[in-house]
């Protein structure tokens, strides 16, 4: 008997991180451009509870006056662009090298498993770090280089579980029962697959806008004047003592993000996990990609 | 049938494969071959990275020699990288250089780029055993706790835990510095040196690798907690504590110092952030510093000093792995 | 004599306190000072968890809710944490059903049997060390000396046991409780292990009580018998009695279902039905459903059933013996 009790530790961090995508992507439209205007006379003005406060900018201002809700707001357009094109494109990757790896073996597997298990063994910020230093860090690049942070992870757990589903007695016998390759894939091990990289993406998406993040904060990833959580947090720390509300937004809002990723992909593989015997691939799951 | 008084009629001898020795040593021979293997690759693989990476940027003599060289240097930069060469020469040259540890000089301090890397070294490796030992020594007792604590210890811990695992390590970095250097003004807030300097990024870096630590020890525990052999403990008269000790936390430890061995990899990614953001002089900031100098051949020598080190920490760990646990050591026949 | 262990009017449940499971139903066993009793039953009647939970080895969600189990005279339920440490391997050794799991694969075999000895005797486990290559050679491990150093995953499934076996008798118990010793093994092995087990108990004068489901182990080892069906046992007596005249209509179905090696064609008997899960029980017999025997007078508990030496928990036990068994064999349908 199936209970339809929804289930909260699902949807809360779901919802919470479609709350944030839209405020971030649709909020700076719906709040005006008079939030990104630099208005020097305004500078580190506190937030609308704090004595000194400033009218329409209720979350405080920059050391430029800019508002820092619209700020973060913007600049969480820009993190999450990033951390979720980046963590997509690593799950597309993965999923197609994990399919090639588990699935046709040989060659291919041991070629594409050494790559995965070299690469592994880098910290990969240090790559990044390198990266940006010569092929310079616009968002297109950044996402792309991410990308390259993250396919390991899919890829692994794929093919894990197109191993383990190809051996299994039903897809044997269909096979010889004439099944196509395309079939079986799309039949058998595609329903396997894409929610284990599910789970995969979630944690992902928590892992590169970390990364992102601390890029940025170098200074090397997202450079300002576009803004990007991270170079925000950065801009603020010389203000710190007196003007905390620079640093606090938009690192609140990393956090609150990747504790929401982390929470859905937890919640995803819990789900799936009862089911599934095929997610024991998970032990590769709590190793993630941070810092 | 027995006879009383002898005892039992003793087991008949295990067979014994003839090869036992030979075979034993072959396999760790092809252990140790593969090892070596995965070693060569991995630096290879590195080495590759840097050289292409440089040349990406179009300009390799350009950013070789520096934004501020003379035309002369720049000609000289290019006829040492041999741009004229075919790619393939320069790609043995560059390993060739690489293999004798030449790294060119540089571009700011100019003296050998290895050298200068390797020097700054040390501090890191000092802050990466601060931050290994802070993460056993309090992640294990909270992987206990998380495992069988009460319900309130296990509520708080988790959020805690769930908390630093989410936090990135430079926000918690600028929210340490802000408490205690700026709000207390207990701690510096930079520099490197003295034992002061190493609390705070010591902290930062180790908050996530202290989550780590618990969640693995917890899971561990869980699993090993069915096992039937902890039951047998008990039947001998073990107290619930001596269990725990002695036979629970043995049984999860090779996983969770597995793990370990791979966080070594992603320390030394939170240790780049943790020591631009404290200014602590490690390979690190030494990168970072190279990489808005525009100082490529440190750039180059700092990140190969790096895949080195994590090259070698995952080796060591994997053969202190196979001590830990007897039957990965003795591989069944 | 005080007997060894005494198990009275024990109830075990689990689950929710509020709808509860029972398990165990007011079982009643004797295990006199040097006798070996062997506790047979199907899967799910409650033999094991009748002797893991008056052990308190029952696990978690398992608990006696009411009755006594007495070890050489101490109290075991709601005893205190410091009585059952003295008593589990002290008085009571216990050997468990697969020794490659209820052994600490980190630890050498010498180490564990040394923990029992330390546990009880004190000292340090190098000091044990004669003593654990003599309880080696007492069961029949070849070349103890060498084995002592072995881990688990070293040695065959019966030497394992052997070592199980060991560690049970180290501190020289008056009791031995053994959950299934010889059902994980390999048939081979078993008799050897029989053997080991036969030495351990009867030959050296100690008092057992062997859960098995193996009547060839109970008849080559116990001297009384207590058959256990659905939560309760329906028949005691000794062996020699129980075997060659069974009263209750089970345990003349449990006989009559072995294979005869004999010539002639016979069809195996087997009993109808299958028995009924705990949270499953009727009110009356339990066995009612499948008995041959039945009348109206069953849907009541049935009374027990005295005999000479041994009783049966049945409205009409059979004292004229047990059918046929060519008839039985026969007759099935």
């Amino acid at each position: 008997m199936r209970r339809r009790r929804l289930d909260l530790r699902l949807w809360t961090p779901a919802a919470v991180l479609a709350l944030v995508v839209l405020a971030c992507f649709a909020g700076p439209a719906l709040l005006g451009p008079d939030g990104a205007q630099q208005a020097l006379g305004e500078r580190l003005a506190p937030p609308a509870w704090l004595a000194g406060a400033v009218d329409g900018k209720p979350l405080g201002t920059d050391a430029f006056g800019r508002d820092m809700l619209t700020r973060t707001l913007e600049g969480g357009r820009v993190s999450l662009q990033v951390g979720f094109g980046a963590a997509t494109g690593a799950v597309v990757i993965g999923l197609l090298l994990g399919l090639v790896a588990g699935y046709w073996g040989g060659w291919w597997d041991r070629a594409i498993m050494t790559v995965a298990d070299v690469w592994l063994a880098f910290p990969f910020l240090v790559i990044a770090l390198a990266a940006v230093a010569v092929v310079g860090s616009d968002v297109p690049v950044l996402v792309a280089l991410l990308t390259l942070g993250g396919w390991v992870l899919p890829t692994r757990v794929t093919r894990t579980i197109v191993q383990r589903v190809r051996s299994e007695d039903y897809v044997v016998a269909a096979a010889g029962a004439g099944a196509s390759d395309l079939y079986l894939v799309r039949r058998h091990v595609l329903p396997q697959v894409l929610p284990a990289n599910l789970v995969v993406w979630s944690f992902t998406v928590g892992a590169l806008v970390v990364i992102e993040g601390a890029l940025s904060f170098l200074g090397l990833g997202v450079k300002p004047p576009t803004p990007s959580w991270g170079n925000i947090v950065s801009d603020g720390t010389p203000y710190l003592e007196t003007a905390w509300w620079v640093v606090a937004w938009p690192a609140l809002m990393i956090v609150v993000t990747v504790m929401c990723a982390n929470g859905l992909g937890t919640a995803l593989r819990r789900r799936w996990q009862a089911g599934s015997r095929v997610l024991e691939a998970s032990s590769e799951l709590d190793k993630g990609v941070a810092p | 049938m027995s006879t009383t008084g002898q005892g039992v009629a003793a087991a008949p001898a295990v067979v014994t494969p003839p090869s036992r020795y030979g075979g034993r040593r072959a396999r760790r021979a092809r252990r140790v071959a593969g090892t070596v293997a995965r070693l060569v690759l991995t630096l290879l693989g590195l080495l590759t990275l840097l050289f292409f990476l440089v040349r990406l940027s179009g300009d390799p003599a350009g950013v070789l020699a520096g934004p501020s060289a003379t035309p002369e240097q720049l000609d000289a930069v290019r006829t040492a990288l041999g741009l004229d060469q075919p790619l393939l020469v320069q790609y043995a040259q560059f390993l060739g250089d690489a293999v004798r540890l030449d790294f060119g000089t540089s571009v700011f301090t100019g003296e050998s780029a290895l050298g200068t890397a390797l020097g700054a070294l040390p501090a890191t490796l000092l802050l990466l055993v601060t931050t290994m030992v802070t993460s056993v020594v309090v992640g294990v007792p909270c992987g206990v706790l998380l495992d069988r604590g009460g319900r309130v210890a296990r509520a708080v811990i988790g959020s805690t835990m769930t908390l630093a695992q989410a936090v990135p390590t430079f926000v918690l970095g600028v929210l340490l510095v802000y408490l205690f250097a700026v709000r207390l003004g207990v701690l510096p807030a930079f520099g490197s040196g003295t034992p002061a300097t190493l609390v705070m990024p010591t902290l930062a870096l180790a908050a996530f690798a202290v989550a780590r630590t618990a969640r693995m020890v917890a899971a561990e525990l869980e699993q090993v907690e069915d096992q039937d052999f902890l039951r047998t403990a008990s039947a001998k008269g073990a107290s619930a504590r001596r269990v725990l000790w002695r036979h629970a936390l043995p049984n999860a430890s090779p996983a969770v110092a597995a793990a370990l061995v791979v966080e070594m990899s992603y320390l030394i990614s939170g240790a780049v952030v943790v020591e631009v953001l404290f200014a602590y002089d490690g390979i690190g900031k030494e990168l970072v510093d190279a990489i808005f100098a525009r100082d490529y051949p440190l750039v180059q020598a700092a990140v190969f000093v790096i895949g080195v080190f994590v090259v070698t920490v995952n080796i060591v760990g994997d053969a202190l792995l196979r001590m830990l646990d007897p039957r990965t050591a003795r591989a069944r026949a | 004599m005080t007997p060894a262990l005494v198990i009275e009017d024990l109830w075990v449940e689990a689950g929710p306190t509020d709808d509860p499971l029972v398990l165990v139903r007011g079982v009643d066993l004797t295990v006199g000072a040097g006798t070996v009793v062997g506790l047979v039953g199907e899967s799910g009647s409650g033999k094991t968890v009748t002797c893991m939970s008056a052990l308190g080895l029952a696990g978690r969600g398992v608990r006696i809710t009411r009755g006594s189990v007495r070890a050489q005279g101490t109290e075991l339920v709601r005893a205190d944490e410091a009585t059952m440490r003295r008593v589990r391997g002290g008085v009571v050794g216990t050997v468990f059903q697969d020794p490659l799991s209820s052994l600490n694969p980190l630890q050498r075999i010498g180490d564990q049997i040394a923990e029992a000895l330390v546990l009880h005797r004190g000292g340090r486990r190098r000091a044990h060390r004669d003593r654990v290559i003599s309880l080696l050679a007492r069961v029949g491990v070849p070349a103890p000396e060498e084995r002592v150093r072995a881990y688990p995953h070293e040695l065959s499934g019966g030497l394992r046991q052997r070592v199980a076996i060991a560690m049970a008798i180290a501190n020289d118990p008056a009791v031995l409780v053994a959950d299934e010793p010889t059902t994980a093994l390999d048939v081979t092995v078993q008799a050897q292990v029989l053997d080991v087990v036969r030495t351990a108990t009867r030959d050296e004068g100690r008092a057992a009580l062997i859960v098995t489901h193996d009547l060839g182990l109970v008849a080559e080892v116990a001297d009384r018998v207590a058959v256990m069906y659905a939560g309760q046992i329906v028949e005691e007596g000794p062996v020699g009695s129980v075997f060659a005249a069974p009263q209750h209509p089970y345990t003349q179905g449990l006989l009559a279902s072995r294979p005869v090696l004999a010539p002639g064609r016979r069809r195996l008997h087997a009993m109808p039905g299958r028995p009924p899960l705990p949270g499953a029980w009727p009110s009356g017999c339990a066995f009612a459903a499948r008995c041959s025997n039945v009348n109206e007078a069953c849907t009541a508990p049935p009374p027990v059933h005295q005999g000479d030496d041994g009783w049966a928990r049945c409205w009409r036990p059979a004292d004229e013996g047990p059918p046929d068994r060519t008839e039985a064999q026969e007759g099935a349908a």
